[in-house]
Order: structure tokens, then C-alpha cells, then sequence
């Protein structure tokens, strides 16, 4: 199968369960071998490990979003700035986080383990936008949260790509809400693209809106 | 009808083996056969051994200490307090006033160590893994102080002597020999008895549990019945080992059975192949000899300290680590491979 | 029972107690760092200890002043530490744990065997940089050098959380410790920062060592009594949490003593048996130690 995500792009990647589209995100961070190319910004990523990947650019907020659930919210976002050089990047790239998310200064030293799954998922993607990627990865950031608070992330999302022209890749099962934040979108089925093409062009297509879509 | 051919190849082994040891007298001298005597005795512990922490993941630093108890066990029943008092130490009221047969106090020895090791096991349920491992360390640490306190039940620092055992019936054998081939024949029968619990229901519950025991709940095991059984049986097989041990030795005292050998006994275990009964022998042959030739290399014109010993034991179990975590039973495998495969086609 | 209790031997019981629990929170915390990372327990800590301790002796046998040798020392540890990681265990690192403490056992076996080998069985005498004096607290005689004992050992302690705590590469070596994955994703070069801990459990070993080597005397086995009650403090603490380990530590070397110079029963030869009988008592009260995280085990 294969892939592309230009510069300033929101990306969806869509499908059921087990047709591979967490995978697809764990390949090219470097968290699971594969077999192909891997190509970021011109440059070959196909064999690097996992921190190297980082490294160059791309953060990947896994499934389940990936806390240091015994960590202090601003010690998560220290390891956030990491990638970067921890103690100037953080300095720098706190303020511009705290307007994006005012209560994370209030609560930061509360352990990132008892925040709510919305919390958690901010918190995930905030840690993520300290290191300034060059694409950003979401593994599922809807699951397990209430609509409200999905709707907002989204809208954040949408904000970041707007303001600061972040490349996002969204991996969802929600389709309804991805394709409206998403430019395209690709369908994947048991480990294979079926359908790729525009998010409107999507929506109006009849196997999307039967399986994904509901109606 | 792999299987079976693996089987029969493997009963052929086992029968060439006990012919082996059972002309081995007539080639070697008698200081040999006492080395050889020791391989058995080193078997029937390192058989048990690899119950509980091969076929059942329970790791064990401490079977030092229950062949200890063993061999202590054996020795007072031997002596008795008859036997006791002419070595001028007060002996407890708990043994019996004349010693008894060797031969079973062999057997008793192994019942008791049994069953103490069957109460070790059932607090050690609540250990894991690590926890497990400090506690049977802690044990073997503590053995040797253990029995210098308790010096009315063991004799204390000064240690027994024991006196050579005679053939039964009134064979007219050696006791050296009747020695070996008394080890022999019990490690014999207690291969016997292992294989077929591995090979049967007990054997695939262990594995079971040690390969992930919610799993193994889940498929109607009860997990605690089978691991307290593990640590019985496999402290039974050391404490054999151990009366063996101190008959064949001749004297028993706390250091007999110090840290040094649980330690070297868990090393010999995963040497031969852990949670295998083929590779046992390796790992039996290696404890006894390998200190041995460290020393002294048969090929090399150079005599070793004897601190060379424990360099080289710990060195080849760390190249078996990197090169061969199956261990010796695991080359022999590689090796028997294409003999079984030869075999099936000429069968089939 | 001594003839009449004093306090003031009570007092002393406890003062060599706590330096000789320092002793043990120092190779205990050496466990746990090494365990959280990686979950393996490194049976070879204590004979790496004595390793150090060693190389410490032949420095100052040589004529190096005992600072400098005991710097030289720690800077040794750790590079070893580091180049056992990554030589020894990074290979075998995706094994299963039985495997790994396997080759650590192997490695205690070695390296005892090499100590042995290199300097001989012999004890050797090994100095103490704190006079054998006492010094009067609060009408107490206490001993110079279990003073300096407890706050060189305690002080490393406290060195090393304050590096854990505000330092960048402390806090991504706790990230490793919490979550690996993770980590990598955050840029961690995750197998220098269990390099990193083996070197920093290198030199809480050698500090125990060479803190231990003047009361106990310097010989090949000099450690393994050390390392058993280290590891009965770690698992006392609760075998993933570093306070647990300095706290497990302490008590148990207070513990010991006083039950040894207090209940006859014990004495001194059953000291060890009864600790590790005290702390088989309370494991099986309490599976995770006194500070350890309950693992719930979810099918």
C-alpha cells in the first residue's frame, strides 16, 4: 500500500478494526519493522529506530495515547521538548502550549495518571506539539472520550493546521469527524488502500457512507 | 510418527548409556569410579532441579540446602544416637538408639526432604519470580548456619562420620562399587519416574503455569496444587542426591553443601538445557569434571589457581546464554536431527 | 540478653545499625535502579562491589591518598557499569527475564572467581578514611566512622535524586523506567539510559564496597552476605521503588542488629536467617513490599 501526506495537510486514515491502520503508524515511527520505504522530508526513514524518527521530525501520539502516567504534566511535557533539547525548548514552547490549553499551567504538577481521558489526550497532543514536529501522528484520539471533548480536540487540531500550518496524519475510526478535519482521507482494508481521494468526494461515496458513515 | 521415532531413537540412547555404566568398573580405576558415582548423585539433583525451574519456572538458588537436608537426614539415621555418642556429641531424643540401613535411609531421606520442600512451596506461592530466587537463596545461605546451631539434631561444626557402606545380602562387592552402582540404579529409576510425569498430565500443567499461568487457570489447572507438588518432588530428588552424597562421602559437616554449590547447581541445569531430561547428564558431567579441568587442562601443558574453576564455569554459562539458551540438550537436538530425520524416512 | 540494658547501648545499637543499613540501601537502590529499567535483578551487583573495591585496595596499595583512589574508583565503576550494558546484556536484552538473570549469575560466578584468582583469598585490610574514634552525642558514644559511613552513603543517595529529580537526562532516564515505548517516541535513546543506569548501580555498588570493606574485611566473598541483605531490603521496599530500597535498607540494618544483640535466640550466627525469615514474614503479608506498586494482573 501506499501513502503521501504534503506539507500543511490534514491526512485521515480510516477503516475497522484490524485493517491495519495503527500498524501503518508504528512503521513509520520505526516502532515495528516493515517491508518498503519510509521517505520524510527527502530523506530514506525506512530503517531508522524508533527515536531516530523522532528525531527527525515526526511525533507520534500512539494509541492509548503513550503518558508517563506516574509523571507530573509538566515533567510529560519536559519529555516533549526532549526531542529538541529539553531545557531551552521547554522554556519557549510552554506559553505557546498554555494558550492552546490554559489549564495545564493550573494543574501542572498533578500526575498525569489521574487526569480524565480528555485531559490525557490534550495532554498527549501537547506534549507532542512542544518538540514543533514536522508531522504530527494521531493514533485514534477519539477513543474512549465524549463527543464534546473529541469535538474539541479536533478543533484544535484544525486550529494548529490552521495557525501554524502543522501536518497532521489522523488515524480515526470516528470517519464523521475525521473527514470533516481531514483534506483526504485514505480507506484502509485488511492492510490495503481501497478507497483514497478527498474528504468531500469521500463522503459522498456510497461504500464510505454504508460502512464508516452510517447511512 | 516423529514422535516415535524420537522416542525409540531416544530409549536406544538411555540403553547404550546403561551399558555404558554398567561396564564403566571393569575400565576405570577406583578414584574414577568415585568421580562417576558423584555424576550420578550430581543427576538425580539436577533432575529435580530442572523440574521445578525448567518444566516449572520456579527458580531455585537454594537445592544446595535440600540436599543438606538429605544428607543430614541419611547420616543421623545411620549413626543413631549410638552412632552419635561415640563421637562425643549429645544427640537428640528424636532419633532412633541404633543406626539404620543405609539403603533406606535413602528412601527416608528423600520423603522428608519432600516434604519440607512441599511447605517451602506453599509460602513460596506467594513469591515471584524475584522474590522467589532471594528466598532459596536466603535458604542456602543459611543452611550451614542453621545446622552448626542446631548442633543436637546435626552434629554441629565438627560434622559426622559415616562408615562405608557394605553391599546387602552379603555381595561381594567393593563398597565403592556397590556405591555406584546404587546411585546408578536410582538414577535410573528416578529419570524413570521424572519422564513420566514430564511426559504426562503433571508435566503439561507445570509447563503450563510456567508459560503463563492466568492461561493456565483459565484451562482448569489450579495452579498452587502443581507448584507446591513441583517444589516436593524436586526438594525429594535433591534430598536423595544428598543422602547419596553423604554416604558416599563418607562425612557430612555444614560447609558440605555450601552457597557455592546451589549456585553452581542452577549454572549446571541451564548448562545441560533447561527443561530437558536429554541434556541432564551434560550438566551433571559438567559439574563434576569442569572444576576439574579448569584446573588442570588435559590439552594445555599449564596448571591453573584454583580460583581459574569458577572463572571458566561462569564464563561458558554466560557463552550458553548468548550462543545456546537451550543448552547442551539443544545441540545434541541440532545434532540428532538429521539421524531422526534419516530414521522416519526408513521407517515410513 | 546483655547483663543490664543501657540506653546508651541501645543507642549504639541503632547508630551501627543505620550505618550498616546505608551500606545495604546503597547496593539495594543499585538493584532496583537496574531493575526498574530493565526488571532483571543483577545478582552479579554485590561481586562487581567487591570488584571495585579491589581495584580501590591496589590504587592505594600502589601509594594513591584514599580521596583520589575512591574517586578514580567511582569513575572506574561507572564506566564498567556502562560497558557491561551494552557489551554483556544488550545483546541478550529481548530475552526472557530467566535468561538474563541466568547470565548475571554466570557473571557472579566469573567475577567472583576472577577476584579470587587476580588478589589472592587472602583477607586484606583495607582503610577506613574516618578515624576509629568516638564522638560523644547527646551522652552517647557514637563511632566516627559509622557517622561517615551513613552520610557518605545517604549523601550519594541524596546526589543521585537530586539528579533524577532536576536534571534533563534524569528525567528521561525516569520516563525509560515508567515507559520504554514511550521514550523512544520522545526521542530517548533508551538503551544509553540503561547503559547510564548500570554505570550509576556501578558506583552505589563500589560506594557500598568500599564504605563496607573496612568492618568486614576485604576477601573474594566479602559481598554476598552484603548483596543477600540488599536484596532482602529492595524486596523489603518493594522491588520497584527507590525509596523503598534506602528505607528497606536502613530498617533492616537496624532490625538486625538489635535482634541480634537483644534476643539470644538469634545471637550472631542466625542474624541473616532471622532477617530473611522477618522479611518471608512480611512479603507474605504484603507480596509488593512496604512501597512497592501492587501489579493488578488483568486477563
Amino acid at each position: 500500500m501506499s501513502l503521501h501526506v504534503d506539507d500543511g495537510e490534514i491526512v485521515a486514515l480510516l477503516g475497522a478494526n484490524g485493517a491495519g491502520k495503527t500498524t501503518t503508524l508504528r512503521a513509520v515511527s520505526g516502532l515495528v519493522r516493515h517491508t518498503g520505504g519510509v521517505v520524510f522530508a527527502g530523506r530514506q526513514l525506512s530503517r531508522a529506530r524508533a527515536d531516530s524518527v523522532a528525531r527527525a521530525g515526526v511525533a507520534h501520539v500512539p494509541e492509548g495515547r503513550g503518558l508517563f502516567a506516574e509523571l507530573s504534566v509538566w515533567e510529560n511535557l519536559r519529555m516533549g521538548a526532549y526531542v529538541r533539547g529539553e531545557r531551552r525548548t521547554i522554556r519557549g514552547e510552554a506559553p505557546r502550549v498554555f494558550k492552546y490549553f490554559p489549564w495545564m499551567e493550573r494543574r501542572r504538577n498533578q500526575q498525569a495518571g489521574t487526569l480524565s481521558g480528555g485531559e490525557q489526550q490534550m495532554l498527549a497532543l501537547a506534549r507532542a506539539l512542544v518538540g514543533r514536529p514536522r508531522l504530527l501522528m494521531l493514533d485514534e484520539p477519539s477513543l474512549g472520550l465524549a463527543p464534546t471533548v473529541v469535538t474539541e480536540i479536533f478543533r484544535i487540531v484544525k486550529e494548529l493546521n490552521a495557525e501554524e500550518g502543522l501536518t497532521v496524519l489522523v488515524v480515526e475510526q470516528n470517519a464523521n469527524v475525521a473527514l470533516d478535519a481531514a483534506a483526504r482521507a485514505y480507506v484502509l482494508e485488511v492492510g490495503q488502500v481501497a478507497i483514497e481521494g478527498e474528504s468531500g468526494d469521500l463522503r459522498r461515496h456510497e461504500g464510505v457512507r454504508k460502512s464508516y458513515l452510517g447511512y | 510418527m516423529r514422535r516415535s521415532v524420537t522416542t525409540v531413537l531416544g530409549l536406544l540412547v538411555v540403553a547404550a548409556a546403561g551399558v555404558v555404566v554398567a561396564l564403566l568398573p571393569r575400565a576405570v580405576g577406583e578414584f574414577r569410579l568415585g568421580q562417576f558415582t558423584y555424576v550420578a548423585i550430581y543427576f538425580i539433583a539436577l533432575l529435580g532441579l530442572n523440574i521445578l525451574t525448567g518444566y516449572n519456572g520456579q527458580i531455585s538458588l537454594g537445592h544446595g540446602a535440600f540436599m543438606a537436608i538429605g544428607g543430614y537426614t541419611s547420616a543421623v539415621l545411620i549413626l543413631g544416637r549410638s552412632g552419635f555418642g561415640l563421637a562425643g556429641q549429645h544427640p537428640s531424643h528424636v532419633l532412633p538408639e541404633h543406626g539404620v540401613r543405609p539403603i533406606w535411609t535413602i528412601a527416608i531421606a528423600g520423603l522428608v526432604t519432600g516434604i519440607i520442600g512441599y511447605l517451602f512451596g506453599l509460602p513460596a506461592l506467594r513469591l515471584a519470580g524475584v522474590s522467589l530466587a532471594l528466598a532459596t537463596f536466603a535458604v542456602a545461605v543459611s543452611m550451614p548456619q542453621i545446622t552448626k546451631r542446631f548442633d543436637h539434631l546435626t552434629g554441629g561444626g565438627g560434622g559426622l562420620s559415616l562408615p562405608l557402606p557394605q553391599a546387602p545380602f552379603g555381595w561381594d562387592i567393593s563398597p565403592s562399587h556397590w556405591l555406584y552402582y546404587e546411585a546408578w540404579v536410582t538414577a535410573g529409576i528416578l529419570l524413570l519416574v521424572a519422564w513420566l510425569l514430564v511426559r504426562g498430565r503433571v508435566g503439561r500443567a507445570w509447563r503450563g503455569i510456567r508459560d503463563g499461568e492466568v492461561a493456565a487457570v483459565s484451562s482448569g489447572v489450579n495452579p498452587s496444587v502443581y507448584k507446591t507438588l513441583a517444589f516436593g518432588i524436586s526438594s525429594a530428588y535433591a534430598g536423595v542426591a544428598g543422602a547419596l552424597f553423604a554416604i558416599q562421602n563418607a562425612y557430612i559437616n555444614p560447609d558440605t553443601f555450601p552457597l557455592t554449590l546451589s549456585i553452581l547447581l542452577l549454572a549446571s541445569v541451564v548448562i545441560g538445557g533447561l527443561s530437558s531430561l536429554s541434556g541432564v547428564i551434560v550438566g551433571a558431567l559438567v559439574l563434576e569434571f569442569l572444576p576439574i579441568y579448569a584446573q588442570d587442562p588435559p590439552l594445555l601443558h599449564a596448571s591453573f589457581a584454583k580460583q581459574a574453576a569458577p572463572v571458566v564455569f561462569g564464563v561458558v554459562l554466560m557463552v550458553i546464554v548468548f550462543l545456546l539458551p537451550g543448552g547442551a540438550a539443544s545441540l545434541l537436538r541440532r545434532l540428532a536431527r538429521p539421524l531422526v530425520a534419516l530414521a522416519s524416512r526408513r521407517a515410513g | 540478653m546483655p547483663l543490664f540494658f543501657t540506653w546508651t547501648d541501645f543507642a549504639q545499637q541503632i547508630t551501627s545499625g543505620l550505618a550498616a543499613g546505608a551500606v545495604y540501601a546503597s547496593l539495594a537502590l543499585a538493584l532496583v535502579l537496574i531493575y526498574q529499567t530493565t526488571n532483571v535483578v543483577n545478582f552479579a551487583q554485590g561481586e562487581m562491589a567487591t570488584l571495585t573495591t579491589y581495584i580501590a585496595w591496589t590504587l592505594m596499595d600502589r601509594g594513591l591518598p584514599y580521596w583520589p583512589a575512591f574517586a578514580l574508583t567511582l569513575a572506574i565503576a561507572f564506566g564498567g557499569g556502562v560497558a557491561v550494558e551494552r557489551v554483556l546484556i544488550r545483546p541478550v536484552e529481548h530475552r526472557p527475564e530467566l535468561v538474563i538473570v541466568i547470565l548475571t549469575i554466570g557473571m557472579l560466578i566469573a567475577i567472583n572467581g576472577l577476584t579470587g584468582w587476580i588478589w589472592g583469598p587472602e583477607v586484606k585490610l583495607f582503610d577506613s578514611p574516618f578515624p576509629n574514634s568516638s564522638v560523644i552525642v547527646g551522652g552517647v558514644a557514637v563511632s566516627v566512622r559509622d557517622i561517615g559511613t551513613f552520610c557518605v552513603c545517604l549523601g550519594t543517595v541524596v546526589v543521585l535524586w537530586l539528579f533524577f529529580r532536576f536534571t534533563t537526562l534524569g528525567l528521561a532516564m525516569r520516563a525509560v523506567a515508567f515507559n520504554p515505548a514511550a521514550s523512544r517516541l520522545m526521542g530517548v535513546r533508551v538503551g544509553w539510559m540503561l547503559a547510564l543506569g548500570w554505570g550509576f548501580a556501578a558506583v552505589l555498588g563500589a560506594i557500598a564496597g568500599m564504605m563496607a570493606a573496612p568492618s568486614i574485611f576485604l576477601d573474594p566473598d566479602m559481598m554476598i552476605v552484603v548483596l543477600i541483605y540488599a536484596f532482602a531490603a529492595a524486596v523489603l521496599g518493594g522491588i520497584d521503588s527507590p525509596i523503598g530500597a534506602v528505607v528497606g535498607g536502613l530498617l533492616l540494618g537496624v532490625v538486625v542488629n538489635l535482634l541480634g544483640a537483644y534476643v539470644d535466640f538469634v545471637g550472631q550466627e542466625l542474624r541473616l536467617p532471622t532477617a530473611l525469615a522477618v522479611l518471608l514474614v512480611v512479603l507474605i503479608v504484603r507480596p509488593t513490599g512496604l512501597f512497592g506498586r501492587v501489579h493488578v494482573r488483568r486477563v
